[in-house]
């Protein structure tokens, strides 16, 4: 596993360190977490249900009470927050349900998340048309009409129109069917390439590390494993635990 | 029964106007404002506060527009009263809503609206007394439509219903035209999508008393023109305002707008068949019959 130097570089884009974090004060979910996300670069993080993989994330864009540790986003910190200025400050959240807003149609809710760029906000929401074919023809009818596959997209290009340098992703295909789950992963590194970070919270782990670069393995809030997303893949252990994957017993 | 008819629209109208603010308030900030009537009297008395200090200020603008009993300086205090309305809004909610959101729960701010709907009351009781009042000494006469089906219209009410109709486009067009509309109806779906979607979610509550109290305001003086002000309107209005909320389903602005008209014409038309004496339990009867054939109301989402 690389880990980037200390000192030197300009460090990964996402670092977060010794994160303390819940939805009631005084009873953290997230207990002591440490991740890093480098540019351009896809991180899933897997575990156990109550593990505090939302919460993390939830955290990072500043929908939970962070009472430790710290945020930093391309370098400066940006714990405490509020999630609408994390908006602005790039950070693209697509939560697992409730993602579009559904009495909008799939046009408003476009124009609505691009309203945070400064620039040319009709181009952008064009670019996501062209991006998403479906979504084109479907523009002017409401997001709550949609199917679950086209909801994940327009979700997703929601959270893209704004040009994030850093999206989080809660469960992306949960509830989407295997093709529709594919075309999301596919999606997700697409996304990176163009030197977007992305942080993935996955109950399907195995398809969510076989597109990442690297992976955090959390238990009870904290740090379990770490690696990068091959060596994960293929470790015994985490194929027992999380992955579902049941060890050859040797005969 | 046309006469009903009539009358029935133009409480309607005057309902939906009031029930807009309270909708949006009940879904966005998750409590039942049981003082949202009060700003429709706050509205109501401070046109007549401004009519009359306009009045005073400016002896000219007394001049009346034809036919209807609305001078100049009742037009204007209209826009001034809509401000004062909002910025009302706002300063309740500063004083009273905001700290109680932070620090209490949800029955707390139900509470504290009974409160601040009989402080508000008391004071408008304080300021202008106690008895009924109108914007204008003179009467108004209304004009005979028809005597067969027996219809009178008062150019006041035309007015009314005129007014309604283009603040109701207004709003339409600034829901469903503009960025700022769609915010509105974001914050108002989903709140945490709304702000990670990078809406400032403190500046669209302030803009939502702002417009809700504007409204509200407008509602106020239609009212009273067609009526009468008095410091107790807002308490004989509670009930229709919220009966017209939850048939159209809380949180949908149309569904406010046609809870309105449904309120108003069903309290109208049930004079031919009940006792007037028995008008008032005509919302209650509404708001039973909403709950139990449909629980989230016409336009409203399940939960």
């Amino acid at each position: 596993m690389i880990e980037h130097p200390a000192n030197g570089s300009p460090g990964p884009h996402l670092q977060v360190r010794g994160l303390i974090a819940g939805y009631v004060p005084g009873l953290p979910i997230v207990r002591d977490l440490s991740v890093h996300v480098g540019a351009g670069e896809i991180v899933t993080i897997i575990g156990p249900n109550g593990a505090g993989k939302s919460t993390l994330i939830k955290a990072i864009a500043g929908l939970v009470v962070i009472e430790g540790g710290e945020i930093r986003l391309g370098g400066s910190d940006i714990s405490g927050a509020r999630p609408d200025q994390l908006a602005d400050h790039g950070i693209a959240y697509v939560p697992q349900s409730a993602n579009v807003f559904q009495t909008l149609t799939v046009q408003q809710n476009l124009v609505l998340a691009s309203q945070r760029l400064a620039g040319n906000r009709e181009g952008r929401v064009e670019a996501m048309f062209d991006l998403f074919a479906d979504l084109r023809e479907r523009r002017a009818i409401r997001a709550g009409g949609l199917s679950g596959g086209q909801r994940q997209m327009l979700a997703i290009a929601m959270a893209l129109v704004a040009e994030p340098t850093l999206v989080l992703m809660d469960e992306p295909t949960a509830g989407l069917s295997p093709r529709a789950a594919q075309e999301v992963l596919a999606l997700i590194r697409s996304i990176a390439a163009e030197g977007v970070s992305v942080l993935l919270v996955e109950q399907n782990a195995k398809a969510a590390l076989r597109i990442s670069d690297r992976a955090y393995v959390l238990a009870e809030g904290r740090n379990q494993l770490q690696g990068a997303a091959v060596d994960l893949l293929n470790d015994p252990l985490v194929g027992e635990i999380y992955l579902g994957v049941r060890r050859t017993v040797p005969s | 029964m046309i006469q009903s008819l009539f009358d029935g629209i133009l409480v309607g109208a005057i309902l939906s106007l009031g029930a807009i603010g309270l909708t949006m308030i009940m879904h966005i900030l998750r409590f039942a404002n049981f003082s949202h009537a009060e700003l429709l009297s706050i509205g109501a008395y401070s046109a007549l506060a401004f009519d009359g200090l306009l009045q005073a200020l400016v002896p000219a603008l007394a001049q009346k527009f034809p036919a209807l009993s609305l001078t100049v300086s009742l037009l204007i205090a209209i826009v001034l009263a809509m401000a004062m309305t909002g910025l009302s809004a706002i300063a309740i909610d500063r004083l009273v809503f905001r700290r109680l959101r932070e620090n209490a729960g949800p029955l707390t701010m139900v509470f504290a609206s009974f409160g601040v709907a009989l402080i508000v009351r008391n004071v408008i009781g304080l300021i202008f007394g106690l008895r009924a009042q109108h914007y204008g000494s003179d009467i108004a006469f209304a004009i005979l439509v028809s005597a067969d089906p027996f219809l009178l219209i008062k150019p006041d009410q035309l007015f009314v219903l005129g007014v309604t109709l283009v603040l109701m486009l207004a709003l339409h067009l600034t829901l469903s035209r503009t960025p700022f509309g769609f915010a509105l109806r974001a914050v108002s779906e989903n709140p945490v999508l709304a702000q990670v979607n990078g809406i400032n979610l403190n500046r669209m509550i302030r803009m939502t008393w702002i417009i809700g109290g504007a409204i509200a305001a407008v509602a106020g003086i239609l009212y009273a023109l067609n009526n009468q002000l008095s410091p107790v309107m807002g308490r004989d209005l509670t009930l229709s305002l919220f009966a017209a909320a939850i048939v159209g389903g809380i949180g949908s602005i149309y569904g406010a707008v046609l809870g309105g008209f449904l309120v108003g014409l069903a309290s109208s038309l049930a004079l031919l068949v009940v006792p007037a004496g028995y008008n008032p339990a005509i919302p209650f009867l509404i708001i039973l019959v909403t709950l139990y054939l449909r629980p989230n109301g016409l336009f409203g989402e399940a939960r």
